[in-house]
Order: structure tokens, then C-alpha cells, then sequence
């Protein structure tokens, strides 16, 4: 069910690129006009609007403030594109099924990114929702010292509509020491500022979240607000190929989860 | 059952023969025959003042859960953009779990001034790992600098597992797979007018492969060929003149993911990420 997210942060806009043609020529996908929607939650509903119809070898740029206008929702949800056949009602209780067959290597991707005064700083990326039983670990090595503000940007998408809140717990995985928790919502993004915890250049933040899941990355923002960073961090699978991997990031949580104690666990 | 003999036809029969039978059974990489560590290929950026930094995890440590007081060693492997070898350090590491060694020093202690790959093996054993049938590989990340183009670094992390040392043996394996049949990559980026994009594609199979990179749409699209011997890099380069319109790049090849590492260049910054 692979989505396309356009972000936003109060930061920098974000934008989406969306193409209609695969990655490869050579997994099986029919060529043929598309047609993008967007769809966006309210907290109780999914809202949809229709875009453009894509012939086939051509993209579109969106811009999230082009969709979603300032006082539109009080808060910045996730954007979630779709390539569609048929069209969908106004409102949806839950995220709609996807109507095409798309490519697995690599899998099919929009151009997504974050817009800064001349600057922009992109991923190739897509989205598909996430079980609300999941969870988070992730280590991030991206903090820079110099000239940048830090950020950890932290996007979820479930099928449910509601804006189901979490938390994202702060450590230092050096030390395991608990820094904070912060509150987070589903079918968002949500931006936490770094640079107040004071990390040092060799300290490792790790940010968990026991009860939701979601894509983690790394933004920079330079002081003088001219160049963008963002990247994605790796879940811990990634420390692992071939085999299991799977397991073997069950097993990566499991010791880390029992490693990094939350303040109230610490105090018991 | 079913597990051990996807996993034995994985290990055994090349991509390229399974894929005369079904697209399905294509793998991207090989599993190494044996006891190794892997790595991904990254790109070495030293010329035009580009720096090129790593953030070394200590994977002993992460993977299990606490902080290993020794210090560690991490292995540079380096190779020119004609796929040699050009050099190799083993490189300290301290007991914190993150270190951010600067790449370019390291390759300047070996004599090298030119663009080119490298490769990074821990040398620690997790031998939890094992028992579900894994390897320990290092995906990546690396920071770009430069001065003149941007003032912070930005960061990319690997774009393929593609290289294998042995434990038990001073040899390294490289793991791509590569079909009988010509492939196309097409690249989902738009590249936008009053940009110059700098396409960075590797080889990471033991046979010499031929690139075609073309643009997508145009009548009479500028095309480049070029040879890209085992471990080689090329560095395909397109500015994309204000008049322009936006142009979608596409790479013909053996490779079942001739994917690009790309750094866009902006008036005044840039950007990297991998196709």
C-alpha cells in the first residue's frame, strides 16, 4: 500500500516529487495514465483531494503549502500522495487500498524534500503505513557542531485516521542516560529540536519509541538558514544482511530496550 | 525446509540464471561462501576541496546492547576510479560509539589525491549473528563538506552491501550480481533547471560492465558510454542550464540496480542522496 509523504515542518516546507514511470524496465508494471491524490487526516477523518492525472513518463512537484493552507488544520499531518484508477470519497475512515503494481527493486519512489529560502535537501522515499503495535529504535550520528541548528524529524502514517499519540524517549547511548521524552503524534511529522540537549561530538543520542513506529531522520539547518541536511537513520536490521534480519533487529530492541531504563523505571 | 532451500539456491546459483525462470528469485548481492564481514562502497570525494567524512558506529557495542571499554579497529579498504587497489589502514577506534574520522586524512596518509571508492570492515566478530544465518555490514554513513558549495555537511548513507572480507583469509569478495540482459535504471528525480548534479555509479560485480546514461524524452538525447571495471567509479556530470526544462536520466546497464549516489549543487548549497 505505498503511499508518497509530503512533509512540512515549521522550519522549512516540504515538497514531493511523484512520477508516473517505474524505476526499471524490467519487473512488471502496465504503463498508463495515473491520477494523484492527496490525502490528509483531520483526526477523525481522512480528507482526499484530487490533483493531476499523470500520462505516462511524466512527474509532478507539490508543495504542501499548496495544499493545505495555513488554518486549514491546526496542526502540520503528514500529506500522503496516491497514484489512483478510481476516484475517492471526500471523507475515508481508513487509508485506501493501492490500485497498481509497483516495482520492489528498488521500490518505486517519490523525490521528497524540505524547502529552505534558495536551499533544498531531498530522499527518495515512500511510505507505507504502519501497524499501531510497533515500535522504534534508532541511533543517530548525525549531529554537527558547527554553524547548524540539529533536529531529529520523526514522520508516522497508520491507516486509522486518528492522530493516536506517542512518545519519543531520548538517551545517550554511551551512557544510557535517559535526556528526555517528548510527545508525538501519528500521522504527522513531528520536529524535535537537539541542540539544547548539548550533545557533544562524541555522544550517540537514541531515540525509542515503545508504542509506535515511523520513518527517523537527521535534519540540519545551517545558522545562516542557506543549506538543508536531512537524512533517514537506519532501523537496526541494517546492521545485518542476508539471513534473518528481521530477527536479528527483534533481538538488536530486545537488548537495548531492556538497556535504556526510562526515568521513572530508574527511579523504581 | 522451504527457508533452506531458498537460501541454498541464494547461495549457489547466480541471479542471472534464476532470472531466465522468474524475476522473483533475483538477489541484488551474493551471500559470501564463509565467515566474512561485509561493507557497502563509498564514495571518496577529495578533489575540487570536497571532503568526505564517516560515522564510524561501534557495531561490537550496539549490537550488544552495552558500551565495550577496548578500543576498536575498523578496516579502510581504498580503490581508484579504474577499480584498483590503492591502499588500506586499520584505523583506531575510540571506546565511544560513535567517531567521525575524517576520511580524507586517512587517504592522504596513504598518498591518495584522487576521487575514488572505499570500503569499511569492523573487524570484531558478532557471533550472535550466526545463528540467524546473517552478516555484520557496515551501510554507511558518510558526510560531505565543501566550503565553496554549502556551509554544513550533508549525509548519504550506503547504496549497496557490495564488498565481503574474509575472516578466515586475506581475501575480499565483491557480492553485486549482474544479468545476461541489458537493464534500465530510471532515475525518479527530476533534475531542475539552474542546477548542476554530479551522478556518482559503481561497479560492484567481478566483471567489467558497459554503462549507457541517457536522457529520458529528448529526441536527440546526449548520451555517455563508458567501461566500469570491478570496483571502478565514473562520475557523470549535468548542469541543467536555466532555459532548460527539468531532465530524468536514465542508466542502461547489466546491473539489476545501477542506482546512483547524487549530489545536487545549488548556488548556493548542495545536496547528497542515493538514487
Amino acid at each position: 500500500m505505498p503511499f508518497f509523504p509530503l512533509l512540512s515542518t515549521n522550519k522549512a516546507v516540504g515538497f514531493t516529487s511523484i512520477f508516473n514511470f517505474s524505476p526499471n524496465n524490467w519487473e512488471n508494471h502496465r504503463s498508463e495514465k495515473k491520477t494523484v491524490w492527496a490525502l490528509y487526516s483531520d483526526g477523525r477523518n481522512w480528507k482526499t483531494k484530487k490533483l493531476d492525472t499523470l500520462n505516462p513518463g511524466e512527474s509532478k512537484t507539490y508543495y504542501y503549502n499548496d495544499l493545505l493552507e495555513n488554518g486549514e488544520s491546526k496542526t502540520q499531518p503528514l500529506i500522503l500522495l496516491q497514484l489512483r484508477k478510481t476516484p475517492l470519497a471526500e471523507k475515508l475512515d481508513q487509508l485506501p487500498s493501492q490500485e497498481f503494481k509497483y516495482t520492489k527493486t528498488p521500490e518505486w519512489r517519490a523525490t521528497v524534500g524540505l524547502n529552505l529560502l534558495d536551499s533544498q535537501t531531498s530522499y527518495q522515499g515512500e511510505i507505507n503505513p504502519f501497524p499501531q503495535k510497533a515500535s522504534l529504535l534508532t541511533f543517530h550520528p548525525f549531529i554537527q557542531q558547527k554553524r547548524v541548528k540539529n533536529y531529529f524529524l520523526f514522520i508516522n502514517a497508520e491507516k486509522l485516521p486518528a492522530y493516536r499519540e506517542s512518545s519519543i524517549e531520548i538517551y545517550e547511548a554511551n551512557s544510557s542516560k535517559f535526556i528526555d521524552e517528548i510527545k508525538v503524534f501519528g500521522n504527522h511529522a513531528n520536529l524535535i529540536e537537539l541542540d539544547h540537549y548539548s550533545f557533544s561530538s562524541t555522544d550517540l543520542p537514541v531515540f525509542i519509541s515503545r508504542t509506535m513506529a515511523g520513518i527517523p531522520f537527521g535534519l540540519g539547518i545551517s545558522m545562516d538558514n542557506e543549506m538543508l541536511s536531512l537524512e533517514h537513520t537506519h532501523p537496526p536490521a541494517s546492521f545485518a544482511v542476508h539471513g534473518e534480519r528481521f530477527k536479528v533487529q527483534a533481538e538488536i530492541k530486545r537488548r537495548w530496550f531492556n538497556t535504556l531504563k526510562h526515568k521513572n523505571e530508574s527511579i523504581n | 525446509m522451504n527457508q533452506l532451500i531458498k537460501n541454498y539456491i541464494k547461495k549457489n546459483i547466480p541471479s542471472r540464471y534464476i532470472e531466465l525462470i522468474t524475476n522473483k528469485g533475483i538477489i541484488l548481492t551474493k551471500i559470501p561462501n564463509g565467515s566474512a564481514v561485509i561493507s557497502d562502497f563509498f564514495v571518496l570525494r577529495v578533489e575540487q576541496e570536497w571532503e568526505t567524512y564517516f560515522e564510524c558506529l561501534q557495531f561490537q557495542s550496539l549490537l550488544n546492547a552495552e558500551v565495550n571499554e577496548q578500543t576498536n579497529i575498523v578496516h579502510f579498504v581504498f580503490y581508484n576510479q579504474n577499480g584498483d587497489y590503492v591502499g588500506e589502514k586499520e584505523v583506531k577506534i575510540e571506546t565511544t560509539l560513535k567517531t567521525t574520522l575524517d576520511v580524507n586524512k586517512i587517504a592522504a596518509e596513504l598518498g591518495i589525491k584522487k576521487d575514488g571508492l572505499f570500503a569499511v570492515f569492523h573487524t570484531h566478530k558478532v557471533n550472535w549473528l550466526n545463528k540467524f544465518k546473517s552478516y555484520l555490514a557496515e551501510r554507511g554513513y558518510v558526510g560531505y563538506a565543501n566550503k565553496k558549495q554549502g556551509p554544513i555537511k550533508a549525509f548519504v548513507h550506503g547504496n549497496l552491501d557490495a564488498i565481503a572480507k574474509y575472516h578466515d583469509k586475506s581475501e575480499y569478495q565483491l557480492l553485486g550480481n549482474y544479468s545476461y540482459l541489458e537493464k534500465e535504471f530510471f532515475l525518479q528525480h527530476d533534475l531542475n533547471p539552474n542546477n548542476t548534479y554530479e551522478l556518482y555509479l559503481v561497479n560492484p560485480t567481478n566483471k567489467t560492465q558497459e554503462f549507457l546514461i541517457l536522457e529520458k524524452n529528448k529526441k536527440n538525447p546526449n548520451t555517455i558510454s563508458f567501461s566500469l571495471p570491478p570496483r571502478g567509479s565514473y562520475k557523470y556530470v549535468r548542469t541543467v542550464d536555466k532555459k532548460e526544462k527539468k531532465v530524468n536520466i536514465i542508466i542502461k546497464s547489466k546491473l539489476y540496480l545501477a542506482r546512483p549516489v547524487v549530489f545536487k549543487i545549488m548556488p548556493k548549497a548542495f545536496d547528497v542522496f542515493h538514487g
